[in-house]
């Protein structure tokens, strides 16, 4: 029996532009259940990261409820929200998004200074990530893939329920991917972790139990990873 | 995996990942860190400057009060030689031996204080006005001794061996351009009388500061004036305490003033720093003002860098925030940051403060 971890209900986002009304998105209504891979594919300004950004809690939707484990997370308080992020959600961007000054160690473990509940040993992360012979070394001295899988497992540290990824593997090479998808089974086979992830790879899809494609802010249709090998 | 369990080692390591995210982010802005520094630093030095420089203004003032005043109580009798008022110097002593009788004075001394002229050419001006204070060498001052400067190691009790031995301050010395064993010629009515300078010393008050003061004994001027008794222009009583003083105070204006219907004037030591403070008040109030706009501008400093900083770091911020760190922690290490720059500019200043205000003291002194 799949129970569902991030339920969706019309939601609506839009931006102003001056006097205009930009709808990004048109009335989503979406289920992540727990412990799946869920990819979100769709053309550059579909809303993609848009709307990773709302299920995650980092924005909130014009209109419409993000239940997070029968929760809504759009009427709560900015500092019940940081709480939530801290403990349930992991992120990770494009982008990596490591704190220069800090080592790969460091990087991994700042987020559990500052939430408490259960947290996983950092050392051990590192392992998991194949970086712990890496991890006295500041972002600038890694490449993008070890900066990526260092930003992974900072993502995992206080044992989140659900991983959102926007384009975790968009700045890096083919071989650098696989490596990163291997990861992403891994934590599934061995977590039971939810992921969510925006792409535009289709390899990266493929990993996925679900492919969601989105156009013109609504949802266009599903089909399961099968489909996408075949 | 488990739980993680290293608690105590993640508490010591946040200080840490506070201290490392702050100083790197100094270092990385060295500029605008030293800038900032810089502010901080000055604003804290000149309130230390000027904090230590009132205290010693006021240290300074209560220590030596005495000694600069020249006793607890003071008679000032007016111009030995045009004497209009009525005084008479015998039965003032008598009276003040009686209070010394009654355990109320401890002891007291006299002196005549004049300007005169000398005939000193220098650089072809004619060195005009001197002070010259007559005093009982062993006994002045009541409080404390006249520093001798030249000869080294001297007292000043030692000094005076002939009837026209003189000790001038550094102020006529350097006026002057005298040194022990030079001549010093005084003009008075009698003619011109040479004085051999024994000893070079710091003396001040009045006169002394502007033009320069020689000291001689007081039956040296006696005779220098022509005066046929003894008389002095101010004499100085010394009194175990407060209360005795106020009580010979007392006693002296009720005796001298009130019956005898004497014309002098009687001062307290504690009247005297009183005015001496009022005189110096607009200069410490000065002092505090320009201590306040410092402090503001150090503030202003520390705010900018900070705001600053933060706009700088938008991205950083939204990075922590995602990771789930709450507004009020992202904060603590701005906070962490400022309190860094805070203490080391503090620091900074402190000793800038202590090295400024010990210089300016000396300049004072």
């Amino acid at each position: 029996m799949k129970s569902p971890i991030i339920e969706a209900i019309s939601i609506c986002k839009s931006y102003k532009l001056g006097n205009m009304e930009m709808p990004v998105l048109r009335g989503i209504d979406l289920t992540i259940f727990k412990g799946e891979i869920v990819a979100l594919m769709g053309p550059s300004g579909s809303g993609k990261s848009t709307l990773l950004g709302i299920l995650g809690g980092l924005d909130l939707p014009t209109t419409g409820k993000i239940l997070l484990d029968g929760i809504d997370i759009t009427r709560l308080p900015e500092s019940k929200l940081a709480e939530i992020r801290g403990k349930k959600i992991g992120f990770v961007f494009q982008a990596y998004n490591l704190v220069s000054t800090l080592t790969a160690l460091e990087n991994v473990m700042l987020p559990s200074f500052f939430v408490k509940g259960q947290k996983k040993d950092p050392e051990e992360l590192l392992e998991l990530v194949g970086l712990s012979h890496r991890k006295s070394n500041k972002p600038n001295e890694l490449s993008g893939g070890e900066q990526q899988r260092v930003a992974i497992a900072r993502a995992l540290i206080n044992s989140p329920k659900i991983l959102f990824c926007d384009e975790p593997t968009g700045n890096l090479d083919t071989k650098t991917e696989t490596k990163i998808l291997n990861i992403f089974k891994k934590l599934r086979t061995e977590f039971d972790t939810t992921i969510f992830l925006v792409t535009h790879s289709k390899d990266v899809a493929k990993t996925a139990d679900r492919v969601i494609y989105i156009r013109d802010g609504r949802l266009e249709r599903e089909t399961n990873a099968e489909k996408i090998k075949n | 995996m488990e739980d993680w369990k290293g608690k105590q080692m993640l508490k010591k390591s946040k200080i840490n990942i506070y201290y490392k995210y702050s100083s790197t982010s100094l270092l990385r802005r060295k500029q605008r860190t030293i800038f900032s520094l810089l502010a901080i630093a000055i604003s804290i030095s000149s309130i230390v400057a000027i904090g230590l420089m009132g205290t010693s203004i006021d240290y300074t003032l209560q220590s030596s009060v005495k000694y600069y005043f020249g006793g607890d109580l003071r008679l000032n009798t007016g111009n030995v030689e045009f004497r209009t008022g009525n005084f008479d110097f015998i039965e003032t002593e008598e009276f003040i031996q009686s209070l010394i009788d009654r355990g109320i004075v401890q002891d007291y001394t006299y002196q005549i204080g004049t300007v005169r002229d000398t005939d000193i050419q220098r650089e072809g001006v004619t060195q005009t006005f001197l002070g010259l204070r007559g005093v009982e060498i062993d006994k002045y001052p009541l409080y404390e001794e006249v520093p001798v400067i030249e000869p080294k190691n001297t007292n000043f009790i030692t000094l005076f061996k002939e009837p026209y031995d003189i000790a001038i301050n550094d102020i006529l010395a350097q006026n002057l351009n005298l040194k022990v064993g030079d001549t010093l010629p005084v003009i008075t009515q009698r003619g011109r009388t040479e004085f051999r300078v024994v000893g070079i010393v710091k003396e001040g008050g009045g006169v002394a500061d502007i033009f320069g003061v020689g000291l001689i004994r007081h039956e040296t001027m006696l005779e220098l004036l022509d005066l046929k008794e003894r008389d002095a222009t101010n004499i100085f009583l010394k009194t175990e305490n407060d209360s005795l003083m106020y009580e010979a105070e007392r006693s002296i204006e009720y005796e001298l003033i009130e019956r005898n219907k004497y014309d002098i004037r009687i001062t307290n030591y504690i009247e005297q720093n009183e005015q001496t403070l009022e005189t110096l008040r607009p200069v410490l109030q000065f002092f505090n003002l320009a201590g306040i706009i410092a402090l503001m501008v150090g503030a202003i400093g520390i705010i900018t860098t900070m705001y600053i900083s933060m706009k700088e770091r938008k991205k950083e911020i939204g990075i922590m925030k995602a990771i789930g760190i709450k507004s009020s922690e992202v904060i603590k290490f701005f906070l962490f940051e400022a309190t860094l720059l805070g203490i080391a500019g503090s620091s900074l200043g402190v000793l800038l403060g202590i090295l400024f205000s010990t210089q300016l003291v000396l300049i004072a002194e």
